[in-house]
């Protein structure tokens, strides 16, 4: 079910030029942390969130049960040669992550990158995750974030209202939003200072 | 893919290069025929928006456009203030003190870096 036309339209544009503007270094920069954070994956059922265009797809183990879904539906279109190379089962939909069309515990682990920048009304899109993930499940977020430290606090704060016509956000407290969804967070691991970072929490039992 | 110390040395040149760049707008605009007061801000700005520039334009291809957007911003804002007041020195020296200002930049942001995933480790997260 697509709640946001608004989001789905801005990344249905995105989708032509998104590789050309992240697939570079960025990719290549982020490519180890992300490894690690995939390296995670279980043989159980796994929902990816936001799957873009398929960057992540390389990066997944081989052989696990993957079900990945973004709000865009150009974005899914560029990333189709990159689902079908991946060994495994690999499905995708278009959905948007605040209305998964998901039982209650229906996953095993769930895994985001990049994606809690762009979601509009964040914690209800984790309180989502919350709900088709089983108890004891874990969630594994890459996400960049805000700051806390000066001046890229207010650096991030001021750039914000132009990336966000764009893209995403560029201050969100994404660690306290998977708090207040309800998870228990066990590990963050910085990647760059304390903006780019990888979440390891879980679903209470 | 490029090693850790790939990265460092990229990132080490990007913050020098913009700081170089900055301090000769910085330069520029203290020796133009703008008014005094009017300089400062200027090259604050210009050489912070110069330098973002320069990073999205070249930079970031390589070295990662989160990594390197920040920094760069920083050590371009700086260094453009600096090249504007060492102006009357000339330019080779606002040149190498716009060069020191985003080798100093970068050091500043390793030594947070590393205060940062110290801190993750004990468990502060934000």
């Amino acid at each position: 079910m697509i709640a946001d036309g608004h989001t789905r339209r801005k990344w249905d544009r995105a989708a032509a030029r998104y590789d050309f503007m992240v697939a570079g270094g960025q990719e290549r920069r982020w490519a180890p942390a992300k490894r690690a954070m995939f390296s995670t994956m279980g043989a159980g059922p796994i929902l990816f969130v936001a799957l873009g265009t398929g960057l992540d797809i390389p990066h997944f183990p081989a052989d696990r049960d993957i079900t990945a879904i973004d709000i865009s539906p150009a974005m899914l279109e560029r990333a189709a040669p990159r689902v079908a190379a991946y060994p495994g089962p690999l499905r995708t939909a278009v959905m948007d992550v605040r209305a998964l069309d998901f039982p209650d515990a229906h996953f095993d682990q769930v895994f985001t990158a990049c994606t809690f920048c762009s979601v509009p009304d964040p914690v209800r899109g984790l309180r989502e995750l919350f709900r088709v993930l089983r108890p004891g499940g874990t969630l594994g977020m890459f996400e960049h974030t805000g700051s806390r430290y000066f001046p890229f606090k207010y650096l991030l704060d001021a750039m914000t209202p132009l990336s966000r016509l764009v893209g995403p956000d560029l201050n969100r407290d994404t660690v306290s939003n998977v708090m207040r969804a309800g998870f228990d967070v066990f590990e963050v691991r910085p990647v760059f200072l304390d903006i780019v970072k990888t979440i390891r929490a879980r679903k209470p039992l | 893919m490029q090693s850790e110390r790939w990265f460092f040395w990229g990132d080490l040149l990007a913050n020098g290069v913009v700081g170089v760049a900055a301090a000769a707008a910085g330069y520029a605009l203290a020796t133009s025929a703008l008014p005094v007061w009017l300089v400062p801000p200027l090259a604050l700005l210009g050489g912070g928006l110069g330098a973002m520039m320069i990073n999205m334009l070249v930079f970031s291809r390589w070295l990662g456009a989160m990594e390197t957007m920040l920094p760069t911003l920083l050590s371009g804002m700086l260094a453009g203030l600096i090249g504007a007041l060492t102006a009357p020195l000339g330019i080779l020296y606002a040149g190498a003190a716009g060069a020191g200002v985003g080798l100093a930049v970068f050091g500043v942001l390793a030594l947070l870096q590393a205060r940062i995933v110290a801190q993750s480790r004990r468990g502060i997260w934000s």
